[in-house]
């Protein structure tokens, strides 16, 4: 069990990564018609995996964020490498963070307000340089920022519930029980 | 302070690493490498496993909401029906016509879109990054999917593929065209009988509309006209309907009239696309082999 622990979480980063594709096929429901929603089902989980799993010495989170987020960046865009950057180096701030901070419900959620909406406006500038599209800051934040970070802090909350306390077990059982 | 340093030490080498992968997927590729063909046919396999019960369960709640609507549209169906019929006969005397016609001009091949071999997909993921106009279907090179074959559904042109892997293919969208990758087309014309020729070169996103330049000034350039494929260019095949014109504007310096068509196909809600195999060899493949040879 022990060692099966960083598998497992592999395990759910990989579907998260399919479910964002399969979930941007459907209309969700109380989306406006020009709203733009984007999911960082992955990035919301990584980010519960370092308030809730990681310690002080280790880098699972960064380590899944890269693999991932490199499989995000093939299978969804045409550029490789800006979510590897974006969702790595906000990973990395919300780890200094939490070194501070206690892990609870709210810190939880404010900090996947805080993290969603810091990576999709560095989303935005690194394909705004690279001219994927050429949006200005206003329309942006009126309909694809704010949505966003709704859409995601809904997930977050989801997988809060779902996935918090086991977070937290496993955490215990690969870090500090010393039997098995 | 040497744990401080090579922290720095590994922050600016990723950096640079980062900086040239964006450099290096910039450059316009035809082939993806290795890596990228087996990432998308794993991922691809796996999202078409997880859709078949999503899309079992949507598509439940859909026929439930369409059940409503049977009585009305079984009425408008079979006044249709009828003007079917017609059509049908019409059909069938138009093509004895050109067969009849082409055996006189010993003419074989024919560019129309009924020489084409089709290949059925089906849609298993969307980017989840809206500023890409991308869905990967579940086709690929095994099953004879290749780069700049033409997608449509049974409405019209969608789009184009982009890139294929041997078990799946990402297709770009209408509305993610630029003047790069420019489709030639044709106005259908009711009364003449040479057809408006003239290109796409981009979208509006903001209207939602495709921008087509003509060649020349057309006078009788009307809304509500037809927009098709012209087979010329060498990419697409002839026929493919691609929209309706729905406004017309004079463009920047007044010279031509730039026409925004409304694609006939739903971008935003596919599932089931047909890949049009064109079988006359394209320009890229001439260019090829004759570097090859």
């Amino acid at each position: 069990m022990k060692r099966m622990i960083p598998y497992l979480i592999a395990l759910i980063c990989f579907l998260l990564v399919i479910l964002e594709g399969i979930v941007s096929l459907m209309d969700l429901p109380l989306v406006k018609e020009d709203w733009l929603v984007v999911s960082h089902f992955l990035f919301v989980f990584l980010i519960f995996v370092t308030i809730f799993f990681e310690k002080e010495n280790t880098f699972y989170a960064i380590t899944l964020s890269i693999v991932f987020s490199f499989i995000i960046d093939i299978i969804y865009t045409d550029v490789i490498g800006v979510y590897v950057f974006a969702y790595t180096v906000i990973l990395y701030g919300v780890r200094i963070l939490m070194k501070m901070l206690q892990s609870n419900l709210i810190i939880a959620l404010l900090m996947t307000v805080i993290a969603v909406t810091a990576t999709d406006i560095l989303i935005f500038f690194l394909y705004n340089i690279i001219q994927v599209h050429d949006l200005s800051w206003h329309e942006y934040w009126r309909y694809r920022l704010i949505p966003t970070v709704l859409w995601n802090v809904i997930t977050g909350a989801v997988m809060y519930a779902l996935l918090a306390k086991r977070l937290t077990r496993w955490s215990v059982i690969k870090f500090e029980r010393s039997d098995r | 302070m040497f744990y401080k340093k090579r922290r720095l030490f590994i922050f600016m080498i990723s950096l640079i690493i980062i900086v040239g992968l964006i450099g290096f997927s910039l450059r316009d590729r035809a082939n993806l490498t290795m890596i990228e063909d087996f990432v998308h046919d794993t991922t691809g396999w796996a999202s078409g496993v997880i859709n078949k019960p999503i899309t079992f369960v949507t598509g439940v709640a859909n026929n439930i909401k369409e059940i409503r609507n049977v009585y009305v549209e079984n009425q408008q169906l079979k006044s249709s029906l009828d003007e079917l019929r017609q059509l049908e006969y019409e059909n069938q005397e138009l093509g004895k016509e050109i067969t009849e016609l082409r055996e006189v001009l010993n003419k074989t091949d024919s560019d129309f879109l009924d020489s084409f071999q089709s290949i059925q997909a089906s849609i298993v993921a969307r980017s989840k990054d809206q500023w890409f106009k991308q869905v990967t279907i579940n086709k690929g090179t095994q099953d004879g999917v290749a780069p700049n074959m033409a997608v449509i559904t049974g409405k019209g042109m969608i789009g184009k593929v982009q890139s294929s892997s041997p078990f799946t293919s990402t297709v770009l969208l209408l509305n993610g065209f630029d003047r790069s990758n420019r489709i030639s087309v044709n106005v259908y014309q009711e009364e003449s009988e040479t057809d408006m020729s003239g290109f796409i070169v981009g979208y509006d996103d903001e209207s939602e509309l495709l921008m087509m330049e003509l060649n020349e000034n057309y006078q009788d350039l009307k809304e509500g006209q037809f927009v098709f494929s012209s087979g010329l260019g060498g990419v697409f095949p002839r026929g493919l309907e691609i929209g309706e014109i729905v406004e017309i504007r004079a463009d920047r310096y007044e010279l031509t009239s730039v026409a925004y068509v409304k694609p006939s196909a739903d971008l935003s809600q596919l599932n089931h696309v047909i890949v049009i195999d064109r079988s006359m060899t394209t320009t890229d493949e001439q260019a090829e082999e004759e570097e090859g040879s």
